[in-house]
């Protein structure tokens, strides 16, 4: 079974852990992938994935409904200012 | 039975909606009964994290005014809490977790505006396990809800609050969720009626999601009955939904109604899967289960063998599901633009995300969000979240077949009553197991009711689970109805 | 450019596509002065809100793969592009990943000397826009208004291998989604922008170079700039030993250059899964015939149209349909009952030349409505004034916002027709300048210009020109 690097997987899900917890994450997860390695010798050789319950998705008309007020929209933002989300400095592109 | 207090005690649904339409009692009466009712018991349980009183009574005179002027509905003036994963426009919305401890609704879930449209006074928001991952109602961050029947031990989860608060009677209506078994499971450990409806008979706009294609509203209620009230008012497509696109018909009352007067049940087959046969139960949770069994034998159902081959791999395929969708569900969740922000001054905007993510999240949530990032992840994504779809539908297809040979499928809802508090936060895994007969539900989109069908030696509730073939609520529903009018004494109030 | 080397580029164009709404929010899609105003639970990315596609979201995209010959996939799946950034408040775009509404489409490009390629399109997939931050000392500031918006992104083969092929592919396409009302195309304010792929190569050898992305470029110029600068970098990073980085880079027009936009972090893992709150888009046979009947005119179809019915030379026809403002301005002159060829001139001669000097002023915001100008043509064709005049009349016009016929009247700039009033005008020129029509008489046919000159000085240029060059013919008649 791969090995999991709870750093890597840390990192991408922008979660901060320290080392005790990388340590205690990585046993606990471990753990738990070791469980779903049945699922491997199951045999799905022809079998469509299940993502949907439906065939296809409903599409809305093109009408606009209000949009929220910017107060409402701001009233739960942690900082604010002029209107705008107010955040530390975006370095680069994604 | 004459006060609003015995009504409520007693929580029978007909007898409420009668005292209600004669004005024997006021919706008012009832709603602030509810409100202090629920107050004091909330020292004891915990069950409860916010009360919305002003939306409450103003709704409450609303119904009043209402029913003075000759009007009827169902579910008009009847006090009902939401788990607190629901927004309720201008109350707070938690998911019980810090992350979003300050998070003020800036609108109602679709659920909701139905529930105001039919005067249903919203009284509080009910306590859950955090973002709705777990199944005993430990991880919140508002602290652990205690099971009214022993306050010792668990409610379930992650509905816990709305099961613990509507077993204590502070009401008999709520709302709760579930993805894995968060509505059966803790029906059965406090010995409610809740039902896990279809996949997409009920919008899930305005609902904190966990796993998108688990997920389903559902009513956490005294009895069937009131659960098919509720039925009626929410389900049906929404155009604010995509995957919520079937018509209402908003016959779910009347047909469980009908079928509870039933006398006999020849012709309807029930089918008890060989997986859950032989799987580890506790000893009275299988006797009460099966004298349930037997009394729907008594009155002519059939009981039939089934098998489900792929459903020994639930657990693994609904864990690698819920929590590859939980990861990208909860990204949103990140300080930039509401919820928690790490206080770690200038920080960069990495450290921000990472702190207040960190920070903001238990550690529940955060493993289950590690596991689903992991599982979709490059390299992985082909061999655990697409290989989970793949089983999923082998587990889809097992109870397509099933169905045609019966027409519901009966077990415990939970291999075991409430647990002790603290017995299994240790172990995730153990803890993951108390969802063993949930779990497949969840994965096939299948409609389950569970109800009361007796105590242990501990008098701890032991809950019977029927599940259904997709837009089969309604015989479910029935079927719970038929056995607590023919059983009374099942759907009895925990004394606190 | 180096001749040793040869350059492969893929562009990735992404335009805006013109719906009410945004893709999948109901909030209003249209531009906002003031910020975050035009957000709504969806595409503020709040809890519980849930995706509903667009409807004219989807005509527009099967419209556009349809006008870039594609294939019209009857079923494809939306899945999430799960990453982190500000402007994203999901923490995933909405996009399509393995089944994209269209593929293998192709366009006809035309470059230098008449050259013609065929490019082709790899695939057309619908996604929404993400919002946008702004910069503000060590903080950032964000603004949600744009996100959400729906989006089409076009995805060429790497098969351009020139900055003019890549600019001739860009207009192209911004040409034909302009046209088919598909997008309307406003690159300043970002609706229409591009991301370059672009990598080197000895030439002859097979394996492709390392590829840089070059991202935002919402110019054609810009474009073409920053593909030769990279290029150019590229090229001498390699004959210096050194190796090409894989990263995005962004273009600076103020230092003419291209810059690295490297993040600190890991190359991006998107974990792209089907989108669990979208089922499948699947499209009836019925339903993409109706969007490919309803496709406004294209510009090659109007072009060939335009020359045939009005008789415009091809050079004419193809600056008239270069933009389809110009070609609905010149329209729009038609069916006001201007006639088409002077209508051509004076779009193509005196209102481009006057846009050009007012700074590049765009055809739609002319202070000459297409309306305005058909009523000073009429005005030349009627006599009303000369076309010397009417030239003095149109940048009046252009200047004051002032109808034709409004200044004609307050200038006095009528043209003069009456014979006897011209008579007197000739007579006295011809009494005045003995030695030249002497000179006209002795066989110096050129000096009639000036006599004709003459009088129309005398008349303050309002004297009809062709009978005063009649009457001054008779007049000087040995």
């Amino acid at each position: 079974m791969k090995e999991i690097d709870v750093k890597k997987v840390a990192e991408l899900a922008r979660i901060n852990v320290n080392q005790e917890q990388e340590a205690e994450l990585k046993l606990a997860l471990t753990q738990i992938l070791k469980h779903f390695e049945g699922l491997k010798n199951v045999n799905t050789d022809e079998v469509e994935p299940l993502f949907h319950f439906q065939d296809q998705m409903p599409l809305r008309e093109d009408l606009a409904e209000e949009a929220l007020k910017q107060e409402e929209l701001l009233k739960n933002a942690p900082n604010h200012v002029d209107g705008c989300f107010r955040i530390p400095k975006v370095i680069g592109d994604h | 039975m004459n006060t609003p207090e015995d009504f409520l005690s007693n929580g029978d649904f007909l007898k409420i909606r009668e005292a209600l339409d004669k004005k024997q009692i006021s919706s008012t009466e009832l709603t602030k009964l509810s409100l202090i009712k629920a107050k004091a018991q909330n020292d004891k349980t915990n069950a409860l994290i916010h009360f919305c009183d002003q939306q409450a009574l103003d709704t409450a005179a609303q119904a009043d005014k209402r029913i003075a002027s000759g009007e009827t509905g169902a579910l008009l003036g009847i006090p009902i809490a939401v788990k607190d994963l629901i927004l309720v426009k201008d109350a707070p919305t938690t998911a019980a977790s810090k992350m979003l401890e300050n998070f003020t609704a800036p609108y109602d879930a679709t659920v909701v505006s139905r529930l105001r449209s039919a005067s249903a006074p919203i009284i509080a928001k009910a306590n859950l396990d955090e973002f709705a991952m777990g199944s005993s109602n430990e991880t919140s961050f508002f602290g652990c809800v205690k099971n009214p029947w022993d306050l010792s031990r668990v409610p379930g989860g992650s509905s816990g609050g709305s099961a613990a608060a509507v077993a204590a009677r502070s009401f008999t209506l709520s709302l709760g969720t579930d993805t894995g078994g968060s509505i059966r499971q803790p029906s059965s450990l406090c010995g409610i009626t809740g039902l896990k409806p279809t996949y997409g008979r009920v919008s899930r706009y305005g609902v904190v999601a966990f796993a998108s294609s688990l997920d389903q509203v559902g009513p956490m209620c005294t009895d069937a009955l009131s659960c098919a009230a509720i039925m009626d008012v929410i389900s049906g497509r929404d155009l604010h939904d995509a995957t919520c696109n079937h018509e209402n018909k908003a016959d779910s009352f009347a047909l469980t109604k009908a079928y509870s007067e039933k006398q006999s049940l020849k012709g309807l087959k029930i089918g008890l899967a060989k997986q859950f046969l032989s799987s580890k139960v506790q000893t009275d949770v299988h006797r009460n289960v099966e004298a349930a069994i037997a009394y729907y034998k008594s009155v002519g159902a059939e009981v039939i063998e089934i098998d489900l081959p792929h459903v020994e791999h639930s657990l693994a395929c609904y864990y690698l599901i819920c929590t590859s969708e939980a990861s990208s569900n909860l990204a949103r969740y990140d300080g930039v633009r509401y919820g928690y922000r790490s206080p770690k001054e200038d920080s960069s905007l990495l450290d921000l995300y990472k702190n207040s993510r960190a920070e903001g999240f238990g550690d529940e949530v955060k493993r289950r969000i590690l596991l689903g990032t992991f599982a979709l992840s490059s390299g992985y994504y082909d061999d655990y979240f697409q290989k989970a779809a793949r089983i999923r539908r082998l587990i889809s297809k097992d109870f397509e077949s099933a169905f045609k040979k019966v027409d519901v499928i009966a077990s415990p809802t939970s291999p075991f009553t409430a647990f002790k508090l603290g017995e299994k936060t240790k172990d995730p895994l153990s803890m993951y197991a108390a969802d063993i007969f949930t779990l497949a539900t969840n994965l096939a989109g299948l409609p389950a009711v569970s109800f009361n069908v007796g105590f242990d030696q501990s008098n701890l509730p032991i809950g019977l689970q029927l599940q259904g073939a997709r837009w089969n609520d309604n015989l479910l529903l029935g079927l719970a109805a038929l056995y607590q009018k023919n059983n009374p004494g099942k759907n009895k109030a925990a004394t606190l | 450019m180096n001749n040793s080397y040869e350059i492969t580029i893929g562009l990735e164009i992404h335009a805006q596509l013109l719906t009410h709404s945004k893709a999948f929010c109901f909030a209003p899609s249209e531009f906002a002065a003031t910020e975050n105003t035009m957000v709504g639970p969806v595409s503020a990315g709040l809890p519980g809100a849930l995706p509903v596609l667009n409807l004219r979201a989807v005509e527009l995209a099967v419209r556009a793969g349809h006008c870039l010959n594609c294939t019209i996939n009857s079923k494809s799946v939306f899945s999430r592009k799960n990453y982190f950034y500000p402007d994203l408040p999901k923490g995933y775009q909405i996009s399509q990943f393995d089944l994209p509404l269209c593929s293998n489409g192709w366009i006809e490009i035309e470059f230098g000397q008449n050259q013609k390629k065929r490019i082709n399109i790899e695939r057309i997939h619908m996604e929404e826009d993400a919002g946008k931050s702004t910069h503000f000392g060590s903080n950032s500031l964000l603004n949600l208004n744009r996100s959400g918006v729906p989006l089409i992104e076009i995805v060429t083969k790497p098969e351009i291998t020139s900055s003019e092929e890549a600019v001739a592919f860009m207009k192209k396409v911004h040409s034909i989604l302009t046209f088919a009302k598909v997008s309307d195309g406003n690159m300043e304010e970002g609706n229409f922008r591009c991301d370059v792929n672009l990598s080197v190569k000895p030439v002859g050898e097979k394996i492709l170079g390392t590829r840089t992305e070059i991202k935002n470029i919402n110019s054609f110029r810009f474009a073409e700039k920053a593909i030769a600068y990279e290029a150019s970098r590229q090229i001498a990073l390699i004959q210096n030993g050194q190796r090409v980085i894989q990263e995005t880079r962004g273009w600076d027009a103020a230092l003419d250059k291209t810059f690295s936009q490297r993040s600190k972090e890991e190359a991006h893992d998107y974990r792209y899964f089907p989108d669990p709150d979208l089922p499948p888009l699947v499209l009836t046979p019925h339903f993409i015939e109706q969007i490919i009947k309803d496709t406004p005119e294209l510009p090659e179809a109007k072009k060939n149209r335009l020359a045939a019915k009005y008789r415009l030379s091809e050079y004419d026809a193809s600056l008239l349909t270069s933009s389809s403002e110009v070609a609905n301005y010149f329209e729009e002159c038609i069916s006001q009952g201007a006639p088409a060829k002077p209508a051509a001139n004076w779009i193509l001669g005196d209102l481009f030349s006057h846009l050009k000097l007012r700074e590049e002023l765009s055809i739609e915001r002319s202070p000459i409505a297409p309306k305005a100008l058909a009523e000073l043509i009429s005005l030349i064709e009627t006599k009303v004034i000369s076309g010397k005049i009417a030239k003095t009349v149109f940048s009046e016009m252009f200047n004051s916002g002032e109808t034709a016929s409004r200044i004609v009247k307050a200038k006095r700039l009528s043209q003069v027709s009456d014979s006897s009033q011209i008579q007197n005008w000739v007579n006295e020129v011809l009494q005045k300048n003995p030695e030249v029509v002497t000179q006209f008489q002795q066989g110096q046919s050129k000096v009639f210009a000036f006599l004709v000159g003459q009088v129309m000085k005398l008349s303050q240029g309002k004297a009809d020109p062709e009978q005063v060059s009649v009457l001054l013919k008779k007049g000087i008649a040995p």
